[in-house]
């Protein structure tokens, strides 16, 4: 009874493919007819139709089908429909042939540029398999759909283009080709790329790998500025790449980026092991390379900005991983730590980039950079802060003025629609409105439709400026001589000694020479030489000095410019303090 | 002899505040440290003391006039052994006034005591004199000389003097840019008593080290 039920079932399954095969045929063949009429209207939904790999055998009728359907396409001047189309077929059937006697030459054409691409295959196309859901009703104008089967284990998937798209979920897609990174962290890593078919979902499933499969070593290398990386000439992604799964054995590694000469290298992979090639610096102008590692800023380290770059840094890293979402939630970090923070094109390779770009966008943050202590000149000018969101949106900016003895009142200063970063200036002169000096909170704000607002203080003193000092004098050892030393004074030294003498005299003459007992003419002595030798010293101290008429005038001079820059000073002092000058200082920043 | 005295001092002030009518007054402040030698000769023996005195002074000046107080104490200690220990001092009073830029003249009262064990001794003096002083070639450099006749001496001895002459020199420096003066000054004060040598005769000699400031 088994027997024959699953007998029935069997017959049953196989009748029903030899229906779908012969339904296909049916569809092509029809579709022939159509063509051969030149009714490409009627032909062309009918060549898609029956050109679904699981309708039929890829025949030489699927094969010619292939070219009619490229005929029709390019003959309704959709070339880059008929270019995808056939990229699509190659890639199925790469020993499909261009029938170049029953064809025009456009096809023959469209043939060899779509081989030229799809001859460029990669590892990944080994390890993955791709089904399609065919549509019932194709149309060339509708989108298609690009779905990742889930694998058992973890994966993360990035379409360039498109960013990361979570695995099991369909993704609604312009028809066209694809390259597809497919990271399961430890075990496999590689890119493909896929025909989006419009109207038609493609499905891409990761192989898993054989069990009789040798062990694969793991190879980590990064480079500065990024590279697309190569290995045996099959590619495999934009580096940083760490722990990328690798055969073991010699392999050819080659690292290529725009302007810089490739980096080429041969690699041994041991099984089981990891090989960390550290980080290649590519040479524009020389074949060589060095290595050297990078490290954050130092002098960043302890900013917003620093912090920012670290938790980028770490997406990176997680990039390399292949942790494709962790590394975009660090990147959502980085924009809300500083939202200012932003990649240098040449050290983040375009996946990098273009998911951080994507992040950011879809992450609600606000940063302010305000200029921190400036003077400003005119009661018209503003005061610039410069703005960064995360998300697009349009940020308020309120002014309160804090005074313990009054209530706060806040007014709403600025509003603007902020898309990146922006400045934002403020009259605080009293042009417009004669704000009194004083401290000020101001609040910045944006809309967040996911949560609250997202707001940052800044609180500012809006002070009087300090007036100019003036110039201190010019040290008088800046000044040159304005006399030169002449003859020593004669008449100073006979007076010297003359006094000297007489000092020494005093006891001797005015004194009774019977108390003289040596001591008293000495003390005498004392007085007489130090006047002698002020008397000398006078020679020398009292010369006359000639002037120097050259070097009193520059000196004059001198004195005059001085005087000119104190008066420019002051009138510049008296103009602050009649001409609306302010200071704006900030206290305190966010 | 008192008469004259007075009427010359009445001479000198009339003349000084003719002559500083209308000036500003300059005021200075000196410390004085100064070591004092006294030689006593009596009846053909002879004493010799030392001793180390401070002091102060100060002086104002208007015009060509100048007075000045300065006061002075320390010990007298004899050099040779067998004398006795004194303490000492000195009041002074004196009015200047400058007649020409080189010349001066001056009268001054100056009250010296001694005391010890073996009594108290003091002495008043008058003095009139002339004060030659000029500068060494700058300005910084000044030196003085002065020498004063002591017309009147009352001294708590049973003796009095038949001559006194008091004299100075100084050298003075005023450095520039700063109000502080220094100074080096050697005094000499002769007294013979009647009887000549075989009678009394005293010495009074001090050199001495000032500091000035100049308030004004």
């Amino acid at each position: 009874m088994n027997r024959l039920i699953v007998a029935t079932f069997v017959l049953l399954s196989a009748a029903a493919g030899r229906a779908r095969a012969q339904a296909g045929a049916d569809l092509l063949r029809r579709a022939g007819l159509a063509y051969e009429l030149a009714e490409y209207e009627q032909a062309r939904p009918l060549l898609i139709l029956g050109l679904n790999p699981v309708s039929g055998p890829r025949d030489s009728l699927w094969q010619t089908s292939v070219h009619r359907l490229v005929h029709v396409l390019l003959d309704e001047q959709r070339d880059s429909t008929a270019a995808l189309w056939l990229r699509w077929a190659l890639r199925l059937e790469p020993r499909l042939g261009v029938d170049t006697v029953n064809f025009p030459p456009s096809v023959v054409d469209a043939f060899e540029q779509a081989q030229a691409v799809v001859a460029l295959a990669g590892p990944g196309d080994t390890l993955t398999e791709t089904t399609w859901e065919w549509a019932r009703e194709p149309s060339p104008l509708k989108r298609g759909a690009l779905r990742i089967q889930r694998s058992n284990l973890p994966m993360s998937v990035y379409i360039d283009g498109v960013g990361i798209v979570t695995p099991g979920e369909p993704h609604s897609l312009e028809p066209g080709s694809y390259a597809i990174t497919v990271s399961i962290p430890g075990a496999a890593r590689f890119r493909v790329v896929r025909e989006v078919l419009p109207g038609i979902a493609t499905i891409i499933k990761a192989r898993p790998r054989p069990a009789a499969a040798p062990p694969l070593g793991l190879v980590s290398v990064s480079s500065a500025p990024w590279a697309f990386l190569t290995i045996d000439s099959q590619p495999i992604g934009y580096t940083p790449l760490a722990r990328q799964p690798v055969a073991p054995g010699a392999h050819v590694l080659r690292l290529v980026h725009p302007g810089f000469v490739p980096f080429d290298t041969t690699i041994r992979v041991p099984e089981h092991e990891q090989l960390d090639l550290g980080s290649v610096r590519l040479r524009e102008d020389s074949a060589t390379a060095v290595h050297a590692s990078r490290t954050p800023a130092a002098s960043a380290r302890d900013s917003l900005a620093g912090r920012a770059a670290r938790a980028a840094q770490l997406g990176v890293e997680q990039w390399a991983l292949g942790h494709f979402d962790s590394a975009a939630t660090r990147f959502a970090m980085a924009v809300t730590v500083s939202p200012f923070f932003a990649f240098d094109p040449d050290s983040a390779n375009p996946q990098i980039l273009a998911v951080f770009q994507t992040t950011k966008r879809a992450t609600p943050a606000l940063g302010v950079e305000p200029v921190a202590d400036t003077t400003f000149a005119s009661p018209l000018d503003r005061w610039p802060i410069r703005v960064a969101v995360g998300r697009p949106a349009t940020v308020r900016v309120h002014l309160a003025v804090i005074d313990s003895t009054k209530a706060e009142r806040d007014s709403l200063l600025a509003s603007s629609s902020v898309d990146s970063t922006a400045v934002l200036a403020f009259p605080l002169g009293a042009a417009e409105r004669a704000w009194p000096m004083g401290t000020y909170r101001l609040t910045l704000e944006c809309s967040n439709p996911d949560g609250p607002a997202v707001r940052k203080l800044l609180v500012f003193a809006l002070e009087l400026p300090d007036t100019l000092p003036h110039e201190p004098p010019i040290a008088p050892s800046q000044f040159l001589p304005e006399s030169r030393p002449g003859a020593g004074s004669r008449t100073s030294l006979l007076r010297g000694v003359g006094f000297a003498a007489l000092a020494a005299a005093v006891p001797v003459v005015l004194g009774n020479s019977v108390l003289f007992d040596g001591k008293m003419e000495s003390r005498a002595l004392v007085v007489g030489i130090a006047t002698g030798s002020a008397g000398v010293a006078g020679f020398f101290l009292g010369r006359a000095h000639p002037a120097l008429p050259d070097n009193i005038a520059a000196n004059q001079a001198r004195r005059a410019a001085w005087e000119v820059r104190n008066q420019a000073i002051a009138r510049t002092n008296a103009a602050r303090r009649a001409g609306g000058w302010f200071r704006v200082r900030v206290i305190s920043l966010p | 002899m008192n008469y004259r005295v007075a009427y010359t001092i009445i001479l000198l002030l009339a003349a000084g505040e003719r002559a500083g009518a209308q000036r500003p007054v300059g005021l200075s402040g000196h410390v004085i440290v100064s070591r004092v030698h006294e030689t006593v000769m009596l009846a053909g023996s002879t004493v010799r003391s030392a001793g180390t005195w401070f002091g102060a002074s100060v002086a104002g000046t208007r015009g060509r006039f100048t007075l000045s107080a300065t006061g002075l104490h320390g010990g007298l200690h004899p050099i040779e052994s067998g004398e006795i220990n004194r303490t000492g001092g000195e009041i002074e009073a004196r009015a200047r006034f400058q007649a020409r830029r080189w010349i001066a003249l001056d009268a001054g009262y100056l009250a010296r005591a001694f005391s010890g064990a073996a009594g108290y001794q003091r002495w008043n003096t008058f003095a009139i004199g002339a004060n030659l002083s000029t500068t060494l070639g700058d300005p910084m450099l000044r030196t003085e000389a002065r020498i004063a006749y002591v017309p009147w001496v009352n001294v708590t001895l049973p003796e009095h003097p038949g001559l006194a002459l008091d004299a100075d020199l100084r050298v003075i420096m005023v450095p520039r840019h700063t109000p502080l003066t220094a100074s080096l000054t050697y005094r000499f004060q002769r007294y013979d008593f009647e009887g000549g040598s075989t009678g009394r005769l005293e010495a009074f000699d001090g050199l001495g080290i000032a500091i000035g400031y100049r308030m004004k």
